[in-house]
């Protein structure tokens, strides 16, 4: 059975198969959970009345830590909260919070869009699922009614026009009569609410659940990596998959592949796998590989820190590595990047919360994270060649690359933070022995960070392959024509901050204004172009050659900006709050969202035109009518700063003749 | 066993006690204190700690646990075996955990009192401290030496207020 949609309701787990006709399974999934008591005998009254309300019977519970007595209650989460409070929280409970469709998938053995016997881990993911691409040509965030909107099949598009329930009766009849099993939508969470409400309203349907049932998922704001960030609710259909391919993290950076390795990894329906976000799914991973073992899984996180003293624990929270480089641009380069360190660290290391106790058991972690790494070293080689394995190994990037932080992570079910420290321990080891067999082989160490060193010298294959048969970890080398280390404002080497031209033409740019998110699509292109014309450049000789047409691109960028549309000066930012102290250009568009009727969340991203840098007006990019010149012209100074800074240090090489600047 | 967080501010075993203050002074009250290295101290904070950068380790013999979740802290709290127990409040912890859980952890601080000195700490009050801090014997606040009134600004000459002096009917030091 090709699973490609699961849900539960009232006490039941839905299941659909894929394709017309599919079939549509219920099974009846009652809540339970597993409960163990410290001393049972002083929780007698608590058991008999659990007893006298609830199916409960005796059992082994399997931790990662090991085997304790317990009891199975066949009840809910509100049994399980006050079985918590009576027993003045020392009870212990598992399996309380889980999905219910998680369970009854992995209980019976079943992994969503996979088909039977196929392996989870397989990177040869084949589907042919019918699609349907729709699209509204209207604004989403204005509240008038539809007047545009075009589906697509097979390449063959139909435009619907007319009012509003013309375009819906029509929407429906087509979507009915394709019956996708895949729908690709842009803004699809913004506008199937919408759609469905006016459906509603007019007495129809919008034909894409496939029993006319949408289940809802709640917008919410929350903490990531230091940032707030928003997910938007959705309406989800039964039975088939609707993608959000604007706002779907997963589809824009894998892709369908990538979401439907998602699910079938984290045994989620791919209609969450394509709105979670990356630590969600690893962490569903985690509970849907607990589950398929018969690990309990803990709802509370209770296990703390061990007591550690002052020093140990100042020398043990330190974070990654990093050397800093000198400014200025570099030739026969050398990065030697570990695939995926920190989970190819927990694996090599045997590092998991109950293996710091006992480092000879093999870990929960370890084992379950070992099959992922094997598939990313696989699709990251095969992609070099089939750009169809570009997508799984995205997911699987992300996927890992969230399962360090998710150690650390307060709720985490299988972390701690000793694991957390232990994991950017051992990389600092790392990073300092690669850094030492470099010099050992007569490198030049330029810099480092975390997980990559960049290295001038040779022979670089030797190299590589001394460090990964001293670390046992795998690394892939790029091999650079010349790279350029921008300076920070104090003048020493910025860390995240390089561009540099790779040795198969391409290039790779990092923390420069063409590749930050906020930099406004006129600054974009100014710098992309001047990066475009130094890519043709193999040699710093080449680049100090394009000092003077760059120059003259950015003289030209100076005169067009006052002539600029506004929409070209929008700045695309992350709010993070929507109660700023100070004023700043964020401050003054979340008023302007407010004035103009739309809703924000924490964490939504706004698009806004600087009008006035010394009061921070602002207009929202689609009503800006100007923007604040001299504001913009500071921008395109700093964009044109960081290019020019490689033509004259490549400039003053050749004067100098020096091999590093 | 008894210390001196601050001048006023006496805390003794065998009790609860809550304190707001300001970090520095909390700071100075824990670094070189030369009791606190004669018996087994429990740090207690959340991902977040305002004071542990702040401390001294080589004036005081301190072991750390921190807790990400109220759930931890309560683990922490009840095996512990320390003579003082600083718990740093951190309100990011109760967050999501239930309106009991503060009540919860209090208690197990007022417990833990009975026994050892045990101190709540916070530099900016919330709900869930306030929960904590009912419980508590005692609950000192110690204002912040830059939020008490400015001192008179001294002058380069003084200048008489009243030349003629003072109003008719004041009673001050002056006119007594």
């Amino acid at each position: 059975m090709w699973i490609l949609d699961t849900c539960s309701r009232n006490g039941q787990v839905e299941i659909w198969e894929r394709g017309r006709g599919g079939r549509h399974l219920v099974v009846p999934a009652p809540p339970s959970f597993l409960l163990h008591l410290p001393d049972p005998h002083a929780h007698g009254d608590l058991l008999e009345g659990l007893e006298s309300r609830f199916p409960v019977e005796e059992c082994s519970i399997r931790t990662v830590y090991g085997t304790i007595d317990g009891y199975r209650v066949q009840a809910g989460r509100e049994a399980a909260a006050l079985v918590e409070k009576q027993t003045r929280y020392e009870a212990r409970i598992f399996n309380a919070d889980l999905r219910p469709e998680q369970c009854v998938l992995a209980a019976r053995g079943l992994v969503p869009c996979s088909d039977e016997g196929e392996s989870r881990f397989s990177t040869d993911l084949s589907f042919d699922l019918p699609a349907m691409e729709i699209a509204v040509a209207d604004n989403p965030f204005a509240r008038d009614p539809v007047t545009a909107l075009s589906l697509t099949v097979d390449g063959r598009q139909v435009r619907l026009g007319g009012d509003e329930r013309a375009i819906l009766d029509d929407m429906e009849d087509l979507v009915r009569s394709v019956d996708p099993d895949v729908i690709l939508f842009p803004q699809a969470d913004i506008w199937v609410p919408r759609l469905a409400e006016s459906a509603r309203v007019h007495g129809l349907d919008t034909g894409i659940s496939r029993t006319g049932r949408f289940r809802r998922l709640h917008a919410k704001s929350y903490w990531s990596y230091g940032k707030t960030e928003f997910r938007v609710g959705a309406l989800i259909p039964d039975g088939r998959l609707l993608v959000d391919t604007r706002q779907s993290f997963h589809y824009r950076e894998s892709g369908l592949s990538g979401i439907l390795l998602g699910a079938r990894l984290s045994g989620l329906s791919p209609n969450l796998a394509a709105r979670f976000t990356s630590g969600t799914l690893i962490s569903s991973y985690e509970v849907y590989e607990a589950l398929r073992r018969g690990i309990a899984v803990p709802w509370r996180k209770d296990d703390p820190e061990s007591v550690r003293r002052f020093p140990e624990l100042k020398a043990a929270d330190r974070g990654g590595m990093m050397f800093q480089p000198v400014p200025g641009i570099y030739t026969g380069v050398h990065e030697i990047d570990f695939t995926s360190l920190y989970p190819s660290l927990i694996v090599r290391d045997n590092l998991s919360p109950e293996t710091l106790a006992d480092p000879g058991k093999e870990g929960f972690l370890p084992r379950v994270l070992a099959p992922l790494i094997a598939m990313r070293m696989e699709t990251k080689q095969k992609k070099a060649s089939d750009p169809r394995y570009a997508g799984l190994d995205a997911i699987l990037k992300w996927m890992l690359v969230t399962c360090f932080g998710y150690t650390g992570y307060r709720n985490a079910k299988f972390g701690r933070i000793e694991v957390h420290e232990a994991i950017t321990g051992s990389a600092r080891e790392v990073l300092i022995r690669t850094r030492d067999i470099a010099e050992e082989m007569g490198f030049y160490v330029l810099h480092g960070i975390v997980d990559c060193l960049w290295v001038q010298g040779g022979p670089v294959t030797a190299f590589k392959e001394r460090v990964e048969r001293e670390t046992r970890l795998h690394a892939v080398v790029d091999a650079y024509d010349w790279l350029v280390f921008l300076p920070m404002a104090d003048g020493t080497g910025a860390y995240t901050r390089y561009f540099g031209r790779l040795s198969d033409g391409s290039l790779k740019v990092r923390g420069i204004a063409a590749r930050r998110g906020d930099t406004p699509p006129f600054i974009r292109r100014v710098q992309e172009e001047m990066l475009a014309r130094m890519q043709q450049a193999r040699t710093p000789e080449e680049i100090a050659a394009l000092r003077e047409p760059l120059r003259e691109r950015y003289r030209r960028a100076v005169e067009e900006l006052p002539s600029a549309l506004p929409a070209e000066m929008a700045v695309t930012r992350r709010i993070s709050t929507l109660r700023y102290r100070h004023a700043c250009p964020e401050a003054s568009a979340v008023q302007a969202c407010a004035a103009g009727g739309i809703a924000l969340s924490p964490g939504m991203e706004v698009s806004y035109v600087v009008t006035d840098s010394r009061t921070w007006a602002v207009d929202l990019d689609w009503k800006a009518a100007r923007f604040d010149v001299g504001y913009y012209q500071k921008l395109l100074g700093k964009a044109w700063e960081e290019v020019i800074f490689a033509a004259d240090k490549a400039a003053m090489r050749e004067t100098c003749e020096s091999k590093v600047i | 066993m008894e210390f001196d967080l601050h001048p006023s501010v006496t805390l003794r075993s065998g009790t609860f006690s809550a304190v707001v203050a300001p970090g520095e002074v909390v700071l100075a009250g824990l670094n070189d204190n030369p009791v606190l290295r004669r018996f087994l101290f429990l740090f207690v904070s959340g991902n977040c700690s305002r004071l542990l950068s702040g401390i001294n380790r080589r004036s005081v013999s301190i072991e750390v646990r921190r807790a990400f979740t109220a759930f931890q802290i309560l683990q922490i709290i009840r095996e512990s075996y320390h003579t003082i127990v600083f718990v740093e409040h951190d309100p990011l912890l109760y967050e999501g955990a239930g309106e009991e859980m503060a009540p919860q952890v209090g208690e197990a601080l007022r417990q833990l009192g009975q026994g050892a000195l045990v101190v709540l700490y916070t530099e900016f009050p919330d709900p869930s401290f306030e929960a904590m801090a009912r419980l508590a014997d005692r609950v000192f606040y110690l204002a912040s030496p830059a939020a008490r009134p400015p001192a008179p600004r001294a002058r380069g000459r003084g200048r008489e207020r009243y030349p003629g002096g003072l109003p008719r009917g004041q009673q001050t030091l002056g006119g007594v």
